[in-house]
């Protein structure tokens, strides 16, 4: 092959590895399990992290005028309290799975997500929630 | 029951499809025609039968009969007739028949093909396409049947589709999506029987070259629409999230347009044979690899659902299919490495090099990006997360080096080229990029990155109007016609050149929506009474109370929002959530005001009882460029595909 050329054609490979090289570090945080933080806050002080657990119905409480969701997930018998800044999903219940990431507040006992994102349990394969579709009452007032 | 007709006829097509491979790899050994005749009426036959199946399905949606198992899970009686429609994608059995039925249609189409009635080649087509067919149809009895009965068969109702599904984009999507994909096994199935039958010159690219732009048009509107989708549906105000599902089919998108540009080289030069082999067998790999990874539950992702069964199926046959492929491309290195070569740097041949370069290596710093956590948990033991950061860093100056390629391309004559001739024709585009660059700058626009793409996009668009005016203007001296006609017959007699010259100016609209709406965009998050408002940018949104109305068999609430821009009163504006009767959660329904400069983009988080409402508030420059691209592109795509005289674009070198 001309030599030109393949020199020009290694200038750019070798350009795309240097940028994911350098991108690679900075960009990328770990993955972690509910379990492993509650029993090693430390470990993970400032260090932002990935975790996902499913959420408590009766955990959570939503903040309007600030608006914060705070709200506990459990993973594995291992519960853990949250606090995200943001709006509430639409399919935030109990039971959800919630990725988060952030970082955890060891002094308060709080992991802070930055960013949240929930999925339902085997969608496709389909576990639905527990719908009684003859059940449910056609009309609703919802602004109460 | 009809279903088990329905069942019945997939189960045939699985037994037809293994007896036509049977027959013919055992024709093609003893010669025996009438073996290979007969297989390719199995082809024609499960064509028939997939389309039964397929009918059924649809008509128990539509009757809702819940007898089947899939009808409960994703219909109710009062879903609008669309949607039921829509449903027999909805879940994973119904995705799978769509795909086993495309597939069938398409390989019938290919087997019947008149241009190739008695061409060597065809029964090897007919084995890659129903190795396909026993996979799909083999998953399709055993592990995800759509016609599975429901164990509770006197319910009189359904659970519904999933709110986030009822939405045009979620008709088109998958359906297009699923076209694109299943169009890349028919180019893959020719190079394998090319490489079989060890003709491994252009004519196999010759014959599947409109089922490459055909099944790449697809490509780009399944991505397309599932952007689109995602920005008028989710409600967290952008169209692309890099998320695994999304990565899966911008990859295979990636090397199909690597594809498309560099088997124009091989029909030119008769060079690039064992790169267009390796990029086509790469492409339909990925296709498979992005459906394995979305049913696998490997990657932690909304998208993703653990089913651990159909995703070592779709790994299996996936390896199988990419080793049978490597075997072939191994076997043939001597035959494919004859050819032309490169003669120079600076030649159109060198610069398609390098886009293909730059789309091989995004698709390479996704894949990287994307699996890093399944390979850093392997290896490492902990399990690494890759954020949206690391793809914009990675991705945003490959694809902008790639549309700056795109530019000096139409600039430089194949074969060889001066720097002089380059300079010429560079000068005033570059120019011009600079000029507009300049005047944003002195705009308040000072983000490097913007200004870098303005002048590179600004470039590009410049270069190619001049191709399309030098065109207009020569056709005009030579032949006399008056500008329109001039013009209107250039693109015609040109269908493959023009038509690719629009296609790239509807990829470098989309390209400035998407850096301006990346870089600009502003956003407010806020819970405020009745009667207050939100600023935001030249806005002013006052809240003026929440309503509630009946819409079908649905509730909806809604925020009655009024819209004041620069001083002066716009619209009301109504961001709602739509609760269904058959679903436990609403839907957000996203209030959009799009100009042709900016989205202003409402969403009606939640509300308290004293009234107050959460509302996020976005301002989302020149997003509707994004669209408006897209048509642009699939209006190009269309004139490249269309038939009859002028396609050829690229003139064969004559030695």
């Amino acid at each position: 092959m001309n030599k030109k050329v393949l020199i020009g054609s290694l200038i750019i490979v070798g350009a795309i590895f240097a940028l994911l090289l350098f991108a690679t570090p900075g960009t990328t945080g770990v993955e972690v399990s509910v379990g492993d933080i509650i029993t090693s806050p430390q470990k993970y002080d400032n260090k932002f992290i990935m975790v996902s657990g499913n959420v408590i119905g009766d955990s959570i409480a939503w903040d309007a005028e600030n608006t914060k969701l705070n709200f506990a997930v459990d993973n594995e018998g291992v519960s853990m309290n949250v606090t995200h800044k943001g709006t509430r999903p639409d399919n935030f219940d109990d039971g959800v799975i919630a990725i988060l990431e952030g970082n955890y507040d060891a002094e308060n006992q709080i992991f802070v997500a930055d960013r949240l994102k929930t999925r339902c349990p085997s969608k496709y394969e389909g576990e639905e929630m527990n719908n009684h579709p003859d059940e449910i009452e056609m009309s609703i007032n919802l602004l109460q | 029951m009809i279903s088990q007709l329905g069942y019945i006829a997939i189960l045939i097509s699985l037994a037809l499809a293994i007896y036509g491979l049977g027959a013919f790899i055992y024709g093609l050994r003893n010669d025996d025609y009438k073996l290979i005749n007969s297989a390719k009426g199995a082809i024609k036959s499960i064509a028939l039968l997939s389309t039964v199946a397929a009918g059924v399905l649809l008509y128990v949606l539509i009757s809702s009969d819940f007898r089947v198992l899939s009808v409960y899970k994703y219909t109710s009686t009062d879903l609008p007739i669309l949607y039921k429609i829509s449903a027999f994608w909805a879940g994973n059995a119904g995705s799978l028949m769509l795909w086993g039925w495309v597939l069938s249609l398409f390989a019938f189409i290919v087997i019947s093909s008149r241009k190739l009635k008695n061409n060597n080649l065809l029964p090897y087509v007919g084995i890659i396409f129903l190795l396909n067919q026993v996979f799909f149809f083999f998953v399709l009895c055993f592990a995800a049947n759509p016609f599975a009965l429901n164990p509770d068969p006197i319910v009189t109702e359904g659970s519904g589709l999933n709110p986030m599904l009822q939405h045009p984009g979620m008709i088109f999507h998958p359906l297009t999506l699923y076209i694109g994909y299943v169009g890349f096994v028919v180019p893959f199935a020719f190079a394998m029987a090319a490489l079989i039958t060890k003709q491994v010159d252009d004519f196999w690219i010759k014959m599947t070259r409109k089922w490459t732009i055909f099944a790449w048009l697809f490509l780009t509107l399944g991505n397309l629409y599932g952007g689109q989708w995602a920005y008028v549906e989710l409600g967290w105000g952008g169209y692309w999230a890099w998320d695994p599902v999304e990565n899966a089919s911008f990859m295979p998108w990636l090397t199909a347009t690597a594809f498309l540009h560099s088997i124009m080289i091989q029909e030119r030069k008769n060079m690039l044979k064992i790169w267009n082999m390796i990029l086509i067998v790469v492409t339909y790999g990925l296709t498979l690899f992005g459906t394995f990874l979305v049913r696998s539950g490997i990657l932690t992702s909304v998208h993703a659902f653990a089913d651990s069964n159909i995703g070592s199926y779709f790994l299996v046959f996936l390896m199988f299919m990419m080793l049978m492929a490597i075997y072939f491309i191994v076997n043939n290195i001597k035959l494919l490495q004859e050819g032309g070569q490169f003669k120079s740097l600076l030649s159109k041949e060198s610069s398609f090099l390098a886009n293909n370069l730059l789309l091989v290596g995004s698709c390479f710093a996704i894949l990287w990006g994307t699996m890093f956590p399944v390979v850093s948990e392997v290896i490492q033991g902990t399990r690494v997360t890759v954020g949206i950061p690391f793809f914009d860093r990675v991705n945003g100056p490959i694809l902008l080096a790639m549309i700056f390629v795109m530019g000096v391309c139409p600039l430089i004559a194949w074969q060889k080229s001066t720097l002089k001739n380059l300079r010429d024709n560079f000068l005033t585009p570059i120019l011009i990029g600079a000029v507009v660059a300049a005047a944003l700058f002195a705009n308040g626009i000072k983000n490097g990155w913007a200004l870098i793409s303005a002048l590179i996009i600004t470039f590009v668009f410049v270069v190619h109007i001049i191709e399309f005016v030098r065109g207009t203007r020569a056709r005009m001296k030579m032949t006399n016609e008056n500008v329109f006609i001039a013009f209107y017959h250039l693109i015609t007699r040109n269908r493959r050149r023009y038509g690719g010259y629009i296609i790239h100016i509807g990829i470098i609209l989309m390209a400035m929506g998407i850096v301006a709406s990346s870089i600009y965009d502003s956003e407010e998050l806020k819970t405020i009474k009745v009667g207050e408002s939100i600023f935001i940018k030249d806005y002013v949104l006052t809240y003026e109370g929440l309503q509630q109305v009946r819409e079908g068999a649905n509730d909806v609430v809604y925020a009655d929002i009024s819209v004041e821009k620069d001083g002066k009163y716009l619209m009301q504006i109504q961001p709602e959530k739509i609760f269904y009767p058959t679903w436990n959660q609403p839907r957000t329904e996203v209030a959009l005001h799009s100009t042709l400069s900016e989205d202003l983009y409402v969403v009606l988080s939640g509300w308290e009882k004293d009234g107050s409402a959460t509302l996020r508030v976005k301002v989302n420059p020149l997003v509707t460029w994004i669209w408006y691209g897209g048509y642009i592109l699939v209006l190009g795509t269309v004139i490249a595909l269309w038939p009859g005289r002028y396609g050829n674009y690229v003139p064969k070198y004559r030695n």
